[in-house]
């Protein structure tokens, strides 16, 4: 029974504890249908976590976990024939090859795109007929990403798919998230290091860290806050939120967080030395909170 | 899912067609072994499809889900949308079929070459059967009760016995299920393992712990419970509960390891949980609770009388002593059956009597578990007596109570011993040993206070022309009578013929004042349900020939006849169908008044239009003097023991359960004797 209406995700006040250690600490998100966020974080900080609970393989300490309105650890079986699920790992059993594994799950999904199976994977340039455990792990991914694709899901969950992925098949992986999103306006979540590839796939950032979501903003919001300047060594730039700075002579490179024209203006002059921030770039400035997830 | 799993077990499939072309050469190599080539390649092949069918199940149940955990693989199957049920039962489905399949493929090549495996294969099951019936002399009576299941499933009907079949899935399920519980032990090992491994020492140890219990009470259908309800509980949790541990457990092999243990835990601790509180029940039987009372004793002075009672859903019996005016019942303790009928004394507040806890198996020693006692029912004292017998002796043996309740004889076949009734032996007397005794059929009586007369069955084996074989041996019965005493050598009274169709001796006298002298008197009614033969009376020096024979009572096919002596004054009453072929019993049961007997009649009606075979019974009060019946009341019977007129239980009938009622004799009314 899905609600209409509903977002795509709500996690209210998640809690994850293994014994005495705490990984979600209450973590509250919404994701409405359309959106493409990308949970970045550093390494063991519960990003896997937060992904189980949000397929309903795991049950939360505490807190809930609802899919297209639905408590997704309820009715797991019945939400997944509308998401599509890339692993951290390829988990399919490795004695199947790509075709008997789009051969098992095309009964599964009303909407099975046997076609577009076939074709990404002729795509990647991946045998049909190799074992997929002799296949190497970037072949994995990708055959992986080809069968949740080819279910045609109305949400991706992919868990660092690109994780050990040369930078041809990253590639090759995002330009086939963009396609997808572009085609059909899936809703996607997905945990990834790889912060170029975020730019150019997600809409919404969110930062895990200590357990919580201290970032969690749209993606072009999030860039358009940070500007590097350039202003001489005695400028005062307080109010624009530096968090990041280099000096070379008399001059200094300041990463702000707080940028705004007007009082840019006010107290730079009218033309100040400006340039664009990446991803990346932010999210190493932001210190504890964002430099593993960079890494 | 079934045909995802095929392909993963694709290579077993490869195993069992080479293991099936082995049985060829297997009967290729038999030949200069001096084996039949067919036999042993059929044999090999039966055999082969048995050891790869039940070891690939046993495999397969290990590697059903745990290793998917363990691994994190079963990641994929959850991120699909395939419900826990389905995939559990995929799996299952998958992992039967492709064992019996490559089982299948085992034969083949043997079929293809002309063979029968399959006529073989209740060879292959003989073996075990052999086995299983191994425990059958050390365990007793439970595992008679698994025999007969066993038994039960091989006597199913029908072409290579389908009763076989159903015992190899059985064991199939058995297989795969300790498969599964090992699987998920070993490969989630964490604090859950340990929990398992001390559940699966606790659990049987409950378990026994029950049985030993339901042995103690008797309740054989509880000693079959406890072993059997668990482990099927077990069997059923481990087979189900996967679907529980996918739908729980999922990808967290804690959780996932945890939620079997919980389930095997909540579900085979209920079952010896609820099978205990059943043990609690048995034992503490009330008799209100009894489904039917087996026998009745009143003491012949007062108000105390000894009740056996059953539950017939667990065959469990208690004896209670109760008091028939208050109420009271008197606990013999919590497992406490007698094996012999007790004696009261004279005044009718000690109690003697032989008590064993439960049923003896076979194999246990139960030395200190049977034993004589003695209750004093004034002050609810119980004391057991050491008495001078062996074990075997006790369990066996036949007891009488001197007229003045000072002494007790036993009988345990060649042995006479009496005590008093603190158990010190007084004299014990061996009968000379005769070859082919019968065992069990002994009879003890006081003649008087210092003599005793014992009655042994003997048995020998003669041939029969009739049937057409002089080899051919019936037995044929007699009884000796001895008269013991202290100080004497014990001497054969007489030999009498005797049949166990007779209703053995006879020990019923009709009651005439004054006349306790003949207390000693033993009648054997030789071919009793029609013909009117009395072979020895129990004067002892009276014959047949000297003792009177009359008809007192005739109702319809229920009649009694009364031998009376002249020279003793005494008169017995025997009871007589007048009906050849009748199935069914008359007994004559005491005498509530002076001159008025109960005669009970019971015939057995077979099963007509699905009813079940029930008892028809109804008792005569008859005029002795004037042969009248005066009154037919059904469904009632008497005391199995006579009793004197006035004495506590002249008056007492019981109803089709058991359960004593007192008799009105002037309107036929009946008040029952305990209310509830």
């Amino acid at each position: 029974m899905t609600s209409e209406g509903a977002p795509v995700v709500e996690i209210r006040d998640l809690r994850v504890h293994y014994g005495q250690k705490k990984v979600l600490g209450g973590v509250d998100l919404r994701l409405e249908p359309g959106e493409a966020l990308a949970l970045i974080g550093r390494n063991g900080v519960g990003k896997s976590s937060l992904t189980r609970c949000l397929l309903g393989q795991q049950k939360p300490s505490g807190g809930s976990v609802r899919v297209f309105g639905q408590d997704v650890w309820r009715r797991r079986a019945a939400l997944m024939e509308r998401c599509g699920v890339v692993p951290e790992d390829g988990d399919a059993p490795p004695a199947m090859t790509p075709r008997q594994l789009a051969r098992f799950s095309a009964p599964l999904y009303p909407t099975w795109d046997r076609g577009g199976f076939t074709a990404r994977l002729e795509r990647f340039s991946i045998p049909l007929g190799t074992p997929f455990g002799q296949l190497s792990r970037g072949q994995k991914t990708q055959v992986m990403f080809a069968l949740a694709l080819a279910s045609s899901p109305e949400f991706l969950i992919l868990d660092d798919p690109t994780l050990g992925l040369d930078a041809v098949a990253r590639r090759a992986v995002f330009e086939e998230l963009v396609d997808e999103l572009a085609d059909r306006g899936t809703t996607l979540f997905f945990t990834s290091h790889d912060l170029p590839g975020i730019e150019s796939v997600a809409t919404r950032v969110a930062i895990l860290s200590d357990g919580a979501l201290p970032v969690d903003e749209d993606l072009e919001s999030l860039k358009s806050r940070h500007r590097w300047i350039l202003v001489d060594e005695d400028t005062d730039v307080g109010p624009l939120g530096p968090t990041e700075e280099s000096s070379f002579g008399r001059r200094r490179r300041v990463l702000v967080s707080r940028w705004d024209q007007e009082e840019a203006a006010r107290l730079l002059g009218p033309a100040p030395e400006v340039q664009a921030a990446s991803l990346e770039e932010i999210v190493v400035s932001l210190g504890d909170v964002g430099s593993g997830a960079a890494a | 899912m079934v045909w995802r799993e095929w392909v993963a077990l694709r290579y077993l499939f490869v195993a069992a067609v080479a293991l099936g072309l082995m049985a060829p050469l297997a009967g290729l190599m038999s030949t200069p072994l001096g084996v039949d080539a067919e036999s042993a390649r059929d044999m090999t092949a039966i055999a082969s499809a048995l050891c790869l069918g039940l070891g690939t199940l046993g495999a397969l149940g290990y590697s059903t889900v745990a290793p998917d955990v363990a691994t994190g693989r079963l990641g994929f199957y959850l991120a699909r949308p395939i419900s826990a049920s389905a995939l559990w039962f995929g799996k299952l489905t998958a992992r039967f079929t492709a064992a019996a399949a490559a089982a299948g493929l085992v034969l083949v090549p043997s079929l293809a070459l002309g063979g029968q495996p399959i006529s073989m294969f209740q060879l292959v099951f003989d073996a075990p059967r052999v086995l299983w019936r191994l425990p059958l002399h050390s365990w007793g009576a439970e595992t008679e009760l698994f025999y007969a299941h066993w038994t039960w499933f091989r006597s199913a009907p029908g072409y290579y016995n389908p009763g076989d079949w159903t015992a190899l899935g059985i064991i199939a399920l058995v297989v795969f299920c300790l498969g599964h519980f090992f699987g998920c032990s070993l490969r989630l090992r964490g604090l859950w393992t340990l929990f398992d491994v001390t559940m699966a020492v606790l659990l049987p140890l409950f378990a026994f712990s029950l049985f030993q219990r339901f042995l103690e009470i008797g309740a054989l259908t509880g000693r079959f419970a406890a072993l059997v309800v668990p482990a099927a509980v077990a069997v059923a949790v481990l087979l189900l509960g996967g679907i529980g541990q996918l739908r729980w457990g999922r990808r967290s092999p804690t959780r996932f390891h945890g939620v079997l243990s919980v389930m095997l835990l909540l579900a085979v601790g209920g079952s010896i949980f609820a099978l205990d509180r059943w043990a609690g029940h048995l034992e503490d039987l009330k008799v209100r609770d009894a489904d039917s009372i087996l026998d009745v004793t009143p003491a012949r002075q007062g108000p105390w009388a000894v009740m056996t009672g059953i539950d017939t859903r667990s065959g469990a019996a208690r004896t209670w002593v109760v008091n028939t005016e208050t109420g009271q019942e008197l606990g013999l303790g919590p497992r406490m059956r007698l094996t012999q009928r007790p004696r009261f004394a004279a005044e009718g507040q000690d109690l003697f009597f032989w008590r064993c806890e439960g049923i003896i198996a076979v194999n246990r020693k139960v030395k200190n578990r049977c034993g004589f006692y003695h209750l004093d029912l004034r002050r609810d004292v119980l004391t057991p007596r050491r008495v001078p017998l062996e074990y075997h002796e006790m369990l066996s043996h036949r007891m009488a109570l001197a007229p003045d309740g000072s002494k007790i004889a036993i009988q345990n076949g060649g042995t006479v011993l009496a005590v008093d009734v603190s158990g010190r032996l007084l004299w014990r007397q061996q009968l000379p040993d005769h070859s082919y005794r019968y065992g069990g059929t002994g009879r003890v009586l006081f003649r008087d206070s210092d003599s005793v007369l014992a009655m042994r069955a003997r048995k020998r084996l003669e041939s029969d022309e009739r049937w057409g074989d002089p080899k051919v041996d019936r037995q044929q019965l007699s009884a000796e009578i001895w008269l013991l005493d202290e100080g004497s050598e014990p001497s054969l009274l007489r030999v009498v013929p005797w049949s166990t169709v007779s209703g053995t001796l006879f020990p019923f006298e009709r009651f005439v004042e004054g006349d306790s002298e003949e207390r000693s008197a033993i009648f054997n009614v030789s071919k009793g349900y029609y013909d009117p033969l009395v072979n020895w009376t129990g004067t002892v020096d009276e014959s047949i020939h000297e003792v009177g024979v009359e008809r007192v009572v005739e109702a319809g096919p229920d009649a009694a006849t009364e031998f009376h002596s002249p020279r003793v004054r005494a008169r017995w009453l025997v009871a007589l169908r007048t009906e050849r072929d009748l199935p069914g019993y008359l007994m004559l049961h005491a005498e509530p008044a002076a001159g008025t007997v109960l005669v009970t009649g019971a015939v057995e009606v077979p099963p007509i239009a699905g009813k079940a075979r029930w008892i028809l019974r109804r008792t005569h009060i008859v005029d002795v003097e004037s042969k009248d019946v005066l009154r037919t009341i059904d469904g009632y019977a008497g005391l199995p023991l006579p009793r004197r007129p006035g004495e506590q239980g002249a008056d007492w009938l019981v109803d089709n359960r058991g359960f004593p009622f007192r008799l009105d004799l002037e309107t036929g009314e009946l008040e029952p004797i305990l209310r509830f």
